[in-house]
């Protein structure tokens, strides 16, 4: 069976990632909800795995997919102690709002 | 004359009051207890010892075949070219200015004994009077201007410390800062003038001094009299010193404000110490003075003026120490006139007569107000003739030699300085002289009639101890007999007096007669109740006002410089250059707190500066590496 192989141009690709880059990027900014800036964050992880591998297809170059595959775990982990951490912030606070919860008072 | 001897002999005479003056201040910082008697003891007997020195060097001086001594102790202070040494320089004149010091200090001290036995600062008393003495000893010793202008601040520091001695009373501490404030001013111009003889000169040694000016400023009989040079200059600087020190127009006021201080005090100031500083220090550097002509008329005219002015002023006081103070001021304008004429000799011999009888005055004065409860107004004494005969007695012989009535100490003096007003063709000074005379002889006999004689009969409290009583009469017989002149006086300044010559005996009657018709003309007014009675005439009483406030002299300075000083501090009050620094705190403020707003603790604020410098970053070094 023969993949057809769909081309797509590397400024296109750039722009994608770009694009959710900066839609993480405003997401962590805007959001106050916790658990919104997480997912942001992680939105942010998967802008740079794109790259990666449109780097990797770009210089025909498989080290950018196995550089994806450890971000993928990594996100992974990240994602399960975050959301550990939310949990227990939400039991002892009973609160999720950032703007609250800051206590970095200068 | 055995050198080791005179110099040791010497170098006792400043330094027994010296040695006394800080046992007595540093006693208490020990806490050391000395009782009244040891106190009395130490600071009479140092005086005692001191004029004892000086008895010997007298006799010394008069055997030797030298007539001056110079004893150099040490080295002070040596840079370069610049060499002080602590030296002493005894001649004629100093001579005569130890006697007097010692002497007459040696009276007062013992009068202070009996005069301030009730006072609680006894010691600190006698301390400073110590401290006064050794000032001022340490003033007429010295053989160079450096060491003399220690003795000069010495002196001034010790005027300020008695003046304000009762210092519990606000009044007398501004009289003290006014003494001492007054003289600063004089001071000032004089340092300049010692830094610029130095840089002149390059020396500060007196003697050397006068013979290295006599060196670089020949006096040309062809220039003018009113020639501006360097040696006028220099002259004029220490001139405003002596008119400081010695309070001359136009820096008196501070002398009658001075009387704030206890009477034996102002007996010290008036006769023996701080204001025959300035009569001095001329006599002392006469070589250097004769070489400018234009700052012999300054000192003449400063003379002519002060003795003009406070003799007027001294006509219409209540206060008898207030009298007594102008009276000083003006019979120092009368040594001012005759060293500006160039008669150092009269003026030094004035300063002697005048020393006895003005401390032989105060110190009847002191013994008064000692005996009236603190009584100063002459109006409120009054007929005490009876009541205290023996302070009459004193003060009529203080009168008397004050207004130089025939044969009394100072009409021996005045006399000369008015014949020497004369051999140097000076009538116009001569007649303010008359007329000084005039004036001083009438109030001198209101003062006395006043208390004496007037209606007021008001009882003494006590009679005058002992203590006071053998210095008032030792006083009185220098009064009477000290006018016969010492064969050393006529000599002091044997190389510059010029020959006297001989007058009409119609002028040297009339300079008799005159202080005479004063004293008749006083007694006269006396008996028709003119002093002290109700003014009528407004005009009069105007004159009265004038007269009364010394001429007006501090609402004058208070007009010209205390006013337009205050009103440009008001003016000034946010200082311009405290602008800078004002505007330093507010920038510094400003962008404290524009920082402060990026320090909040929010989160997302911090993740977005975070971003927004990223993407900045990152531009610029893609753009630009």
């Amino acid at each position: 069976m023969i993949i057809e192989q769909i081309i797509v141009p590397e400024q296109a690709m750039l722009f994608f990632s770009l694009a959710l880059f900066s839609i993480g990027v405003f997401g962590v900014l805007v959001r106050r909800n916790f658990i919104f800036i997480l997912i942001s964050i992680e939105i942010m992880l998967n802008a740079v795995a794109v790259l990666f591998v449109a780097a990797s297809s770009y210089h025909n170059n498989s080290d950018g997919q196995i550089m994806y595959l450890l971000v993928l775990t990594l996100a992974a982990s990240e994602a399960a102690v975050g959301l550990g951490l939310v949990i227990q912030m939400y039991r002892r606070t009973h609160t999720l709002d950032v703007d609250q919860l800051s206590s970095m008072k200068g | 004359m055995d050198h080791q001897y005179v110099s040791n002999l010497l170098l006792a005479v400043p330094l027994l009051p010296l040695i006394t003056a800080l046992v007595l201040i540093l006693a208490p910082l020990f806490s050391i207890n000395l009782s009244k008697i040891v106190t009395s003891i130490l600071a009479v007997g140092s005086i005692a010892a001191a004029a004892l020195c000086s008895l010997l060097l007298n006799s010394q001086l008069s055997n030797g075949l030298e007539n001056s001594f110079n004893a150099i102790y040490g080295n002070w202070v040596h840079v370069d070219k610049f060499s002080i040494s602590f030296g002493f320089y005894l001649d004629s004149l100093s001579l005569v200015m130890i006697s007097i010091i010692t002497g007459v200090g040696f009276l007062i001290h013992l009068y202070s004994v009996g005069f301030m036995n009730q006072d609680k600062d006894y010691q600190r008393y006698f301390a400073y009077l110590n401290l006064f003495v050794a000032a001022m000893l340490i003033l007429v010793l010295s053989d160079n201007l450096l060491l003399l202008f220690l003795g000069w601040e010495g002196v001034g520091l010790c005027s300020y410390l008695l003046i304000g001695f009762w210092h519990e009373k606000t009044d007398n501490n501004l009289a003290a800062n006014k003494a001492f404030i007054m003289t600063r001013i004089g001071d000032t111009g004089m340092a300049i003038g010692l830094f610029l003889l130095f840089f002149q000169l390059g020396t500060l040694d007196i003697q050397q001094i006068q013979t290295n000016a006599m060196a670089l400023w020949p006096l040309n009989q062809n220039n003018t009299v009113f020639n501006f040079d360097m040696v006028t200059i220099c002259c004029l600087l220490l001139l405003s010193g002596a008119v400081g020190k010695s309070g001359q127009f136009p820096l008196q006021s501070w002398l009658p404000d001075a009387m704030a201080g206890p009477t034996p005090v102002s007996a010290l100031i008036h006769a023996a110490t701080m204001v025959t500083a300035g009569v001095y220090l001329i006599a002392r550097l006469h070589g250097l003075f004769e070489l400018s002509p234009l700052a012999m008329q300054c000192i003449a005219a400063v003379g002519a003026i002060t003795l003009f002015i406070a003799a007027s002023a001294a006509l219409v006081q209540n206060d008898v120490k207030r009298i007594l103070a102008y009276s000083t001021i003006s019979q120092i304008g009368y040594m001012f006139l005759a060293l500006g004429a160039g008669a150092f000799s009269a003026a030094i011999f004035h300063l002697m007569t005048h020393a006895f009888f003005k401390a032989l005055l105060f110190l009847s004065a002191g013994a008064l107000i000692y005996c009236m409860h603190h009584e100063h107004n002459i109006f409120r004494m009054g007929g005490l003739a009876k009541k205290l005969p023996l302070v009459c007695v004193c003060f009529f012989i203080g009168c008397a030699a004050l207004a130089s009535l025939p044969l009394m100490s100072g009409f021996f003096s005045k006399e000369l300085i008015l014949e020497s007003l004369l051999d140097k063709h000076m009538y116009g000074y001569w007649l303010v002289a008359i007329a000084g005379a005039f004036i001083t002889a009438f109030y001198s006999f209101r003062l006395f009639f006043v208390i004496f004689y007037g209606k007021n009969n008001k009882k003494p409290d006590t009679q005058p101890n002992k203590l006071m009583i053998i210095p008032l009469s030792v006083l009185a017989l220098l009064a009477l007999f000290g006018g016969i002149q010492p064969q050393g006086l006529i000599n002091l300044f044997t190389a510059t007096e010029s020959t006297n010559e001989t007058h009409s005996i119609g002028i040297v009657i009339f300079t008799i007669v005159v202080p005479l018709c004063a004293v008749v003309l006083c007694w006269f007014q006396f008996k028709n109740q003119v002093f002290g009675g109700d003014i009528r005439s407004g005009v009069v009483k105007k004159i009265h006002k004038f007269l009364y406030s010394g001429w007006a002299f501090d609402w004058f300075y208070q007009q010209i410089f205390i006013r337009p000083f205050i009103e440009g501090t008001h003016f000034n009050r946010n200082d311009v250059i405290d602008l800078f620094y004002k505007a330093l705190i507010s920038i510094s403020r400003w962008l404290h707190r524009f920082f402060i707003q990026f320090q909040n603790g929010q989160l997302r604020w911090y993740g977005g500066s975070l971003v927004l410098f990223c993407t900045v970053a990152l531009t610029y070094l893609m753009t630009n590496g």
